[in-house]
């Protein structure tokens, strides 16, 4: 009755290419808040460089000398531009957060999902992810805060990332616990840690079948940079169509990745449940 | 330093300053007493370029008269003995030609802002200070140079770049969704 790793990414990426319509919400939202954060950089940017040889010579490479006089210049703006930005990225995880109940209703079965239930999905998780989200992060500061006089020798730097890695992928089955299953919050967090350690082989081969995805992605787009001319007015087009190209890419392979754990979770969970005493009286 | 047996030993700075004014066709205090040992940031500045052009009804013949105003702070200023640092300009044209000349004066009253004016036979396209950036701790760089018409190629390529980075960051706090 289990299905594998590469399995569940296979049904993944069903998943995610049937729900298309999400890749449109995620890059929509994204696009306008990205907008938010770059637009009075950009702004600030723009003024500084549009009459300058410095910044004519932008186009063929990053200038640090004109760096150096920019953020002179101009420390107030980016200096009041950091809390703004910090908000503006709590807000969108927020965001995100809500509709995560929905995007794992949607992509964990076949079922079509109106707007008003995704929301209404939405709003049902919304707290216990946002929990998840919490005590994901407090985890990953205590961890940081425990080695942070280490991490110049390259062995807690290893055991740094592999403990970081090891706290996302459980956060994440919690999260596809908590969608699934029809529980209270520490019941469904138990039931997700235990479906990790017990199949550990398919949750990490998920986790590393999805980073090749990605890293293939990211590749193709450095390949890409590095035949592109952008110092022509063509070259700088196509990059920002480029640049479009891979956020919706990155954007698939998330979406392949949440379809592929909710798969995994929901087909492979029914050995735990029968495993279960309790279910067996 | 000082010579010694033909030789150039270590000393104070007072006794190399002696040393080699006789051998300086202007005077140099201006390098150690504010570049090398004061503590005073610089800016240079050109703060416009604006040109027009006339035309000969009988030879046809089109004739550009810029004007070029740029202006310094800090330690390039006029010290007691009325002399300041000298700075070269470059002002280039459509058809690839440059003039290259440098701002330098000593006597009373020396301006901190200054207006070249120029002829040529065709139209500027920008003006710039310090073009070999022999003064390397010019505190805002990007105000040495002022182009003529705005060039929007770079602002778009890194508005566009600025803008990817944030659409990738905020891609990348998924991880914690």
């Amino acid at each position: 009755l289990n299905i594998g790793p590469f399995k569940a990414v296979r049904i993944g990426v069903k998943r995610a290419a049937v729900n298309w319509r999400i890749w449109f919400v995620v890059y929509g939202l994204n696009f306008v808040f990205a907008a938010f954060l770059a637009l009075p950089l950009a702004e600030t940017f723009a003024k500084d460089i549009s009459k300058s040889v410095a910044g004519r010579d932008l186009l063929y490479g990053f200038n640090y000398r004109w760096y150096t006089g920019f953020v002179t210049s101009n420390g107030n703006v980016l200096q009041s531009f950091l809390p703004q930005a910090i908000l503006i990225f709590l807000i969108y995880i927020i965001i995100e957060i809500f509709l995560a109940g929905g995007f794992y209703s949607m992509l964990c079965g076949n079922q079509k999902i109106g707007f008003w239930e995704f929301l209404a999905r939405g709003s049902r998780y919304f707290f216990p992810l946002l929990s998840i989200t919490v005590l994901e992060c407090t985890t990953l500061f205590l961890l940081c805060l425990a080695i942070r006089g280490e991490l110049s020798e390259s062995v807690y730097q290893s055991i740094g990332v592999i403990a970081v890695f090891i706290i996302i992928v459980l956060s994440d089955f919690i999260r596809a616990a908590i969608v699934i299953d029809d529980d209270n919050f520490w019941s469904k967090v138990k039931r997700g840690l235990s479906f990790t350690a017990l199949h550990s082989l398919s949750t990490f081969g998920v986790y590393f079948c999805c980073m090749i995805i990605s890293a293939m992605v990211i590749g193709l787009f450095f390949l890409f940079h590095s035949v592109n001319d952008s110092t022509i007015s063509a070259g700088i087009i196509v990059e920002i169509l480029a640049g479009q190209i891979f956020v919706l890419l990155r954007i698939f392979s998330k979406l392949i990745f949440y379809a592929a754990e909710a798969a995994l979770y929901k087909e492979n969970q029914i050995e735990i449940i029968n495993v279960n005493p309790e279910m067996l009286e | 330093v000082n010579f010694y047996n033909g030789r150039l030993t270590i000393s104070a700075v007072p006794f190399f300053i002696l040393l080699i004014s006789p051998f300086s066709l202007h005077d140099i205090g201006w390098l150690f007493d504010r570049y090398i040992c004061g503590v005073n940031t610089v800016d240079f500045a050109v703060k416009s370029i604006s040109y027009y052009k006339e035309t000969d009804l009988n030879t046809n013949a089109s004739t550009f008269f810029t004007q070029v105003v740029v202006t310094s702070s800090g330690w390039t200023r006029p010290d007691s003995n009325n002399v300041s640092a000298p700075i070269d300009l470059r002002l280039a044209f459509e058809d690839g030609t440059v003039i290259d000349t440098s701002w330098s004066e000593t006597g009373d009253n020396i301006p901190i802002r200054q207006t070249f004016t120029f002829k040529t036979k065709s139209a500027p396209v920008y003006a710039q200070l310090d073009p070999w950036n022999k003064i390397t701790d010019d505190f805002n760089y990007a105000n040495n140079s002022l182009m003529v018409h705005d060039f929007l190629r770079p602002v778009v390529k890194w508005a566009d770049r600025i803008f990817d980075f944030f659409q990738n960051a905020l891609l990348s706090t998924g991880v914690l969704v």
